[in-house]
């Protein structure tokens, strides 16, 4: 039988190299910020052909005293600007202005504009939601495990989930980071922390599931030790851990692949994170609840 | 046996009254239009979010909801369906308008100073203007009006109380009662004087709210208005009044505007994906599973009837957050099956015949379900409680389907199994 606990220190190695690897690019290549968190302006315009009048976009922006930070094509047709928090009025100059000297076929598709305050509410609640929301499973599991046989302590069981469960968000972090270094299309909004919810969501169930295994063999055979009883409830999930993270990719892909463009960077996050998920519930939760209650018996020895 | 053929029937009523509620053009319950509710981005329309001033403000929660129900009744005029007005923080409104494609109108609209002015009789219409009525604006007042200097910033207060009118006899009228400040009631009384046994309108929003007549001189700031048909008329009116008098300053700090074709294009796009990736699923599961698989199909297709019902009849606003929050529901759902047919098909390798094998198999499985799915429902409530717009939808949607995942798990799956169990169809099962 396989012992993948014991060879433990081979993915504690690579799950650290994931962290620091996401930590550096978050550092160094920063996230793409959108305006939900920057605050800002985004307007989506069409008319046929407009992707080749970039140059006249910009030359009539300024002339509305606007400056583009950046334009993006989406086709031939559809143009995508961002430039900073505009007023009614701004907004409503630019798109006349745009009508008179570039193309009068010009449609506004989407507009959205953020002021600063709205972007720094947004980034305190996320920050708060997602505080809040680790507490709160550190105590939930803590007591759904509260009749876990002694020596295991429910507590432990609680915090190595939610280390699992920061690994993953800051490795999906970390991967937003460096795609969105190559593609624009990888930005952090809104969405990006919908998805960061969902992937903590996910995180958590997959790793009770093997936990829960734990626990019920742990009830089952009280005199085997916790190195051999994590093995088996690691091995006794595995197939359903794959079996469901596959189906739940399956979906994703399919999303990824024909779905809406607005998702796609929301979906990609989402296939990372679960991968993430399902790999720390699998090899890192359950290992460090192992090593850690290992050294706590070593301290009581001693 | 009987107790599952119990279920088996409450099960079929179930999903009966969801497809009834599915159809498309749903029945209506309770008087109510049972139907699909499209957010903003799938239908396109404008937002905006205020900010209030409420630095001057000694009664800021109470002030903020006036602020909203100005709003509303602006909005109310624009004729837009289903606007949403809601309360963000502290001191921020949200307002959405499916279907607004015109954004400077919008503004224009629900931005307007609102001011109340007290207006005398004119003459005629070189030195008046005619007005309509504040709650019909088809009705013309007769005669024409002209401004005093008498506005909304000398009133303090507007409120209801009972008039005793015949001395004990009789019902007790309701009526409006209005208090002026200093400066307004030397005002007042001056406008009373002049304007003895003729009406002085109150205008709000350029259009008359009331127009009593004047019974005598007033001089201590405190004016009433009798003729009110009933405590709700004069609830409505004094309402009216105090809205007028205390304009808080709100100003746009954040809006958007989606385009209706690019909504519909992502709902088409996510919602043929989604039906894709269903189907994909299915067949994982059928050729995984065979024919249990086959059992959870069936499963996850009422788990979708009945969760689409009840988006339908609460009503959730779907917008693509949602949706995904509902298509990641479905992995939850698919994970419940998966995790009782491996559960069952280990205690079938242990020498259990099928019907105790399957029954086991739920009762293991059921711990990891409940703690796993419980610790989803708590971040969704979270999230719901401390989100904003798309994360609250994103997690409404999430935890009716992770509720509804763990209904059909325990009782379709569950019992389309045993059911079969015990029929001939009982040697297909075996995971």
């Amino acid at each position: 039988m396989f012992n993948i606990v014991k060879k433990r220190t081979y993915f504690y190695i690579f799950s650290s190299l994931l962290v620091v690897l996401s930590i550096v690019s978050i550092f160094t290549w920063k996230l793409n910020l959108g305006i939900d968190f920057r605050g800002g302006s985004v307007i989506e315009i069409s008319a046929p052909g407009l992707a080749n009048n970039s140059e006249k976009i910009k030359e009539a922006a300024s002339a509305s005293g606007i400056e583009i930070d950046s334009i993006r094509n989406s086709g031939s047709d559809k143009v995508i600007l961002r430039s900073r928090n505009l007023s009614a009025q701004e907004h409503d100059d630019l798109i006349a202005n745009l009508k008179n000297t570039v193309d009068p076929s010009i449609t506004e598709d989407n507009y959205q504009t953020i002021g600063p305050v709205v972007s720094r509410d947004l980034t305190n609640k996320a920050i708060w939601s997602v505080v809040i929301a680790t507490i709160a499973i550190i105590l939930y599991i803590a007591f759904a495990f509260r009749k876990v046989p002694k020596p295991a302590s429910s507590w432990r069981f609680g915090i190595t989930a939610v280390v699992a469960l920061l690994h993953d968000l800051i490795v999906t972090t970390g991967f937003v980071s460096v795609v969105g270094h190559f593609y624009k299309f990888m930005q952090v909004d809104s969405l990006f922390i919908t998805a960061l919810l969902t992937i903590m969501g996910f995180s958590v169930h997959d790793t009770i599931v093997v936990f829960d295994r734990l626990r019920e063999n742990l009830i089952r055979h009280p005199n085997n030790n916790l190195e051999t009883l994590a093995n088996d409830s690691i091995l006794q999930t595995i197939s359903r851990s794959i079996n469901t993270s596959l189906t739940t990719i399956l979906v994703l892909v399919t999303l990824f692949v024909i779905g809406g463009e607005s998702i796609g960077h929301f979906v990609l996050i989402l296939i990372a994170g679960i991968t993430f998920g399902t790999y720390s519930s699998i090899f890192i939760a359950t290992m460090l609840l192992v090593s850690w209650s290992k050294s706590a018996k070593a301290k009581a020895v001693k | 046996m009987r107790r599952t053929w119990i279920i088996f029937v409450f099960i079929v009523i179930i999903l009966a009254l969801s497809i009834v509620i599915d159809i498309p053009k749903g029945p209506k319950i309770f008087g109510r239009e049972i139907k699909t509710h499209l957010g903003l981005d799938l239908q396109g329309g404008t937002e905006l979010i205020y900010q209030a001033d409420l630095s001057k403000s000694d009664n800021k929660s109470k002030d903020l909801t006036n602020l909203m129900n100005i709003f509303r009744q602006r909005i109310d005029r624009l004729g837009v369906a289903e606007p949403v007005i809601q309360q963000q923080g502290s001191d921020q409104v949200l307002i959405q308008l499916p279907g607004v494609k015109d954004i400077g109108q919008a503004i224009a609209t629900i931005g307007q100073t609102y001011e109340l002015v007290f207006m005398t009789q004119a003459t005629d219409q070189t030195t008046g203007a005619q007005l309509s009525d504040y709650y019909d604006q088809n009705y013309t007042y007769p005669g024409f009006w002209q401004p005093t200097d008498l506005t909304g910033s000398d009133l303090v207060k507007s409120d209801v109380t009972y008039e005793n009118q015949n001395q004990g006899v009789g019902q007790s009228q309701p009526v409006v009662t209005l208090s002026f400040n200093n400066t307004g009631k030397e005002k007042f009384a001056k406008i009373t004087k002049d304007n003895l046994k003729k009406q002085v309108a109150i205008i709000l929003d350029n259009r008359i709210v009331s127009a009593p007549t004047v019974q005598s001189e007033i001089t201590d700031g405190k004016a009433i208005i009798t003729g009110q048909k009933d405590i709700k008329e004069a609830k409505k009116l004094a309402d009216r009044l105090n809205e007028g008098m205390l304009p808080i300053p709100a100003k746009i700090i954040g809006q958007q505007n989606v385009g209706a074709t690019l909504g519909s294009e992502s709902v088409n796009k996510s919602l043929i994906a989604g039906i894709i990736g269903l189907i994909l699923v299915g067949l994982f599961m059928i050729i995984h599973y065979r024919f249990p698989g086959f059992i959870a199909v069936i499963a996850l297709g009422i788990y979708s009837l009945i969760t689409l019902a009840l988006f339908k009849t609460i009503p959730v606003t779907m917008t693509l957050a949602g949706i995904a929050g509902f298509i990641l529901s479905i992995g939850m759902a698919v994970d419940a099956n998966i995790l009782i047919f491996e559960r069952t098909r280990e205690e079938l390798r242990s020498g259990k015949d099928i019907a105790a094998a399957i029954e086991e198999g739920f009762r293991r499985a059921w711990n990891s379900i409940r703690d796993s799915n419980f610790s989803t429902i708590i971040t969704c409530i979270i999230l719901f409680y401390f989100g904003t717009g798309i994360i609250k939808g994103f997690a409404l949607t999430l935890a009716i389907g992770v509720l509804v995942s763990m209904f059909t798990a325990i009782t379709v799956s569950r019992n389309f199994l045993l059911i079969l169990s015990h029929t001939s169809l009982r040697r297909f099962l075996h995971v």
